[in-house]
């Protein structure tokens, strides 16, 4: 008998965590689009590839061709089907972004945390560099960056582009911090002799969690649009597939704007790009609603 | 005033900052790239290889015989002197090329930030004054919409619908080359022209942002008791609106001009690339692609060097603004 | 003599997701040209929303539902827009509750007060600001000092009385006063009440006072309107009222407010709970804490009766009622 009954506290934890958010999700049907949009978009990164071949073998003869049922979305200039193209580069946009959004949070929470638990002239120098990083806009240095430093993957992209990108998220669990700090739960941890390693991960950390969940959609969609951004000036050439530099190709070096038939082929990635982001902008709005009960209409 | 000095004071620590990030990235410049613009100077005047390399470092005062220290000292005092460096591509100081582009930015930013902001904001007190109104939904859905698409695809959009299909708007350039520049009608006709993409595609971007920004003060604002008050004063509702709803509210929005300068300047780039307008922006982004390291370096100085100032002033206007501030700590 | 104020059957509701709320009930009011009249009652009594009615100023989502407002014969709640801004702060003027923030953060304390005579008919700046000093020193203020502020810059007892001068400003035939002294310590408490019986006695002035605190009532009020739950429990002279009060709850007021003498402890509060606003129970809304109530209390609603000159109760058993019982 005691194997069919879940005990409360995991019941409890389930509907904490599934149940409710769903129950939000529901409500809100912004947030339920847009979650259902990050899906499709997850889909296609990760089964996509894998249904529908890339052949990036040039065929001049085919190329600029409008939609038609061989080739949905049309050509490029080379002949290749944009679908598949467009398929096979949201594993990278996907990826360079979830990059990106990862090590943001690494480098804010670790400088966050330092300066609020720290304090003192620990402090007052780390929050000098936070506001020296939110006070210079962080697209020109990472057009800097990347134009400096080669950037040849996945990793090295991400890399650039979360330089100059965690400030906000510093200062948000900074504040943090320092206001926890003062709670008693962590006086009585210190009491305890439990040491600084468990304060900050057993006690800290699940506190912030909230910030830098919100924090990393938001980072993630600011990294598609400044990694797009950089690939559409030519900066990033090591992907063809990928959504910015098809841009790039199609606007810049190809001129396929001026060619009517071709719009499908100058659409499609600026289509993808857009759908991302606003899939984004509604699911970041649920999450907040769901980790934030404040915010529950 | 010891508050204002103290701004001041971590606005030039955050520039000094850049200075010497910058200073170590140039250090860092790939060798290659040194080498492919001395090849490109062996190309054009004959000159041996080192010869060329060595002027090609000359260039970015990279004088490889002295120690670090002394390089660095010799940047910075090249700084304050004004000296920003030189470019590769056009082959003069970077301080003449700022003087062709900056006027072009400078007015399309300007008149952007003010159209949106105005916009923005005449917008956001309509919306809050009138609680039930269609106006709020579409503005809404408007901003969401904005908000979500990266501004040169915005801009990207309006090339392609207003300039290439419909060719009511020029492909590139602040003037027609035609006209000469002069304060001759034809010229303004043309300048005008040239720069309504461009600032569309800002305004476009941002007015929604600002109407929202500006509702949420407003409400705010609306459910304090002067409100009411002044009702009860019998004043009329226009005036309400303007000086005791819209004067309280706007005050958090001026905060949010400097950021929102900010941003508009670091997406320049891109914006000025897409309509080839040649601003400070589209000249940077040249520099990019075209790794000429001494005028990125030098654009991108004076670039962070007036957002920082920009915000230092938004500071002080705000805090003149509302006499409630008095610039504490 | 004809009232200046004439209200009658006065409702008012607020539409909540709750329920409908009915903050006035059923209230009729009579204030006379030149008397202070005080109208007393706890919070949720009503006093405040019958204020703002005279003033047809009642927040969203209340609405006036049903009643008559007559000022100097005029019909308030069937005039139009502008008829109604011109009436607001003309005719009568209100001195709301904690009116320290009932001005303008940002703009200076002239110019809200040449905003608020121009808003009324042309006025040049000069005439506006030489009748704000006058009625500044009438309420010991130093126009010099205080009209190139801003508000912020003054104390609260300061800003009351700018308030005050602000209500004054345009000569209104009435001023209600929403709790004048609620948000102020004692000390600016009698300061404040011995300004309003100077400005009274100087500018011949009709005022509403509208309070809870008994002794500010015996001190400046020439006859008292008793609320309860929206109603009007009992009206007359405030000798009548405090020597000879007819009503339970009117009873249970003047026992309970703190006096010199006596032990605190003797004071009797008013047992039971405020009443219920959204389900009210039948009756007279009083009963469930009355002492006196009967069978007739619960279910008969009790009509606002006159039982002498100006003397008005709603209660069964007013006569049975003794003050010392």
């Amino acid at each position: 008998m005691a194997v069919t009954t879940i005990p409360a506290e995991f019941r409890g934890f389930l509907r904490r965590s599934l149940y409710e958010p769903f129950l939000i999700l529901k409500k809100d049907k912004r947030a339920l689009a847009g979650l259902l949009i990050l899906l499709f978009f997850l889909l296609m990164a990760t089964i996509g590839p894998e249904v529908i071949p890339l052949d990036m073998r040039t065929n001049f003869a085919e190329r600029f061709k409008p939609p038609s049922r061989a080739h949905p979305l049309g050509t490029d200039y080379g002949g290749r089907d944009v679908l598949a193209m467009i398929v096979h580069g949201s594993r990278d946009v996907l990826s360079v972004a979830f990059l990106a959004a990862l090590f943001t949070s690494l480098i804010a929470v670790a400088v966050g945390m330092i300066a609020g638990l720290k304090g003192g002239m620990t402090d007052a120098i780390l929050s000098l560099v936070i506001n020296a990083v939110l006070s210079v806009p962080s697209f020109p240095v990472m057009l800097i960056i990347g134009s400096v430093f080669k950037i040849t993957n996945a990793i090295t992209f991400g890399a650039v582009l979360s330089i100059w990108s965690w400030g906000s998220l510093a200062r948000a669990v900074r504040s943090q911090v320092l206001s926890l700090k003062e709670r008693e739960f962590i006086e009585a941890a210190r009491t305890l002799g439990l040491g600084t390693f468990h304060i900050v991960f057993r006690e800290l950390l699940p506190n912030v969690m909230p910030y830098i969940a919100i924090n990393f959609i938001d980072t993630m969609r600011g990294a598609i649009g400044a990694s797009v951004g950089l690939m559409f000036l030519g900066l990033v050439p090591f992907s063809a597939t990928n959504w910015g530099m098809m841009l790039n190709f199609a606007v810049r070096q190809a001129g396929a704007i001026y060619l009517p038939y071709a719009m499908a082929y100058v659409l499609s990635p600026m289509a993808a790009i857009m759908l991302l982001e606003l899939g984004g902008v509604f699911f970041a709005h649920g999450l907040d609603e769901i980790l934030n009960p404040r915010l529950r209409a | 005033m010891l508050v204002i000095l103290r701004r001041i004071g971590i606005a030039l620590f955050t520039i000094f900052v850049i200075v010497t990030l910058t200073f170590f990235i140039v250090r860092k410049t790939p060798g290659d790239v040194m080498q492919a613009w001395a090849m490109d100077l062996l190309d054009t005047y004959s000159m041996t290889y080192e010869d060329a390399l060595a002027m090609v470092k000359s260039w970015y005062g990279y004088n490889p015989n002295q120690p670090m220290l002394q390089q660095y000292i010799a940047y910075i005092s090249g700084l304050l002197k004004g000296d920003l460096g030189k470019s590769f591509i056009y082959k003069v100081s970077v301080n003449k090329v700022l003087i062709r582009a900056l006027p072009w930015t400078v007015f399309v930013l300007s008149v952007s930030l003010l159209l949106s902001f105005g916009i923005g904001v005449m917008l956001g007190m309509a919306m809050a004054w009138k609680r039930k109104s269609i106006l709020d939904p579409l503005v809404t859905a408007y901003a969401s919409f904005t908000g979500a698409t990266p501004d040169y695809i915005t801009a990207l959009i309006l090339l392609i619908i207003f300039a290439v299909n419909l060719r009511l708007f020029p492909l590139k350039g602040a003037y027609d080359a035609t006209v000469n520049p002069g304060f001759t009608w034809e010229f303004i006709k043309s300048v005008l022209k040239h720069a309504a993409l461009p600032i569309a595609a800002y305004t476009f971007e941002h007015a929604a942002s600002w109407a929202l920004a500006m509702k949420g003060s407003a409400v705010g604002v609306l459910g304090e008791d002067y409100i009411m008050a002044a009702r009860a004063r019998g004043l009329k509702e226009r005036r309400i609106m303007i000086h005791y709803m819209g004067r309280n509210a706007i005050l958090p929005l001026v905060t949010s001009l400097a950021i929102s300068m900010g941003s508009m300047v670091g997406g320049s780039t891109l914006i000025e690339t897409v309509f080839s307008y040649p601003g400070v922006g589209w000249f940077f982004g040249e520099a990019l692609t075209k790794r000429d390291f001494g005028l990125m370096q030098g654009l991108f100085l004076f670039l962070a060097s007036s957002i920082i100032f920009a915000n230092l002033a938004a500071d002080i206007l705000y805090s003149i603004l509302d006499p409630r501030i008095k610039l504490e700590g | 003599m004809v009232p200046l104020l004439s209200v009658r059957d006065l409702v008012v509701e607020f539409d909540l997701d709750r329920g409908a709320l009915r903050a006035v009930n059923g209230a009729s009011l009579d204030v006379q040209p030149g008397e202070v009249m005080a109208v007393v009652g706890e919070s949720g009594s009503g006093k405040s929303t019958l204020a703002f009615s005279i003033l047809n100023l009642v927040p969203p989502p209340g609405k006036i539902v049903n009643g008559e407002i007559l000022f100097d014969s005029k019909d308030v709640l069937a005039l139009s827009e502008e008829e109604l801004r011109q009436y607001r702060w003309k005719e009568v003027a209100m001195v709301f509750q904690a009116a320290q923030n009932a001005m303008n953060p940002v703009m200076r304390i002239a110019d809200q007060m040449v905003d608020t005579a121009q808003a009324h008919g042309k006025a040049s700046k000069g005439e506006v600001l030489e009748k704000a000093s006058e009625l500044l020193r009438m309420v010991r203020l130093e126009p010099s000092q205080v009209l190139h502020s801003y508000p912020h810059e003054l104390s609260g007892g300061m800003r009351q009385r700018v308030i005050i001068v602000l209500s004054l400003l345009l000569d209104p035939k009435m001023l209600i006063l929403d709790e004048p002294t609620t948000a102020l310590d004692v000390v600016t408490q009698a300061y404040i009440l011995d300004i309003l019986a100077d400005v009274r006695e100087k500018l011949g002035l009709t005022m509403m006072l509208l309070t809870h605190d008994m002794s500010i009532v015996a001190k400046i009020a020439d006859r008292v309107t008793v609320m309860y739950a929206g109603r009007v429990m009992e009206v007359g002279k405030i000798e009548e009222i405090f020597y000879d009060a007819k009503h339970p709850y009117t009873i249970g007021l003047i026992n309970a407010a703190p006096s010199l003498i006596g032990d605190i402890a003797d004071k009797k509060p008013i047992p039971g709970s405020p009443p219920n606003l959204l389900n009210p129970p039948p009756g007279c809304p009083f009963h469930p804490r009355c002492a006196y109530a009967t069978d007739r209390c619960r279910e008969e609603e009790p009509e606002l009766k006159e039982i002498g000159d100006g003397r008005l109760v709603a209660c069964h058993n007013w006569w049975l009622i003794n003050r010392d019982l």
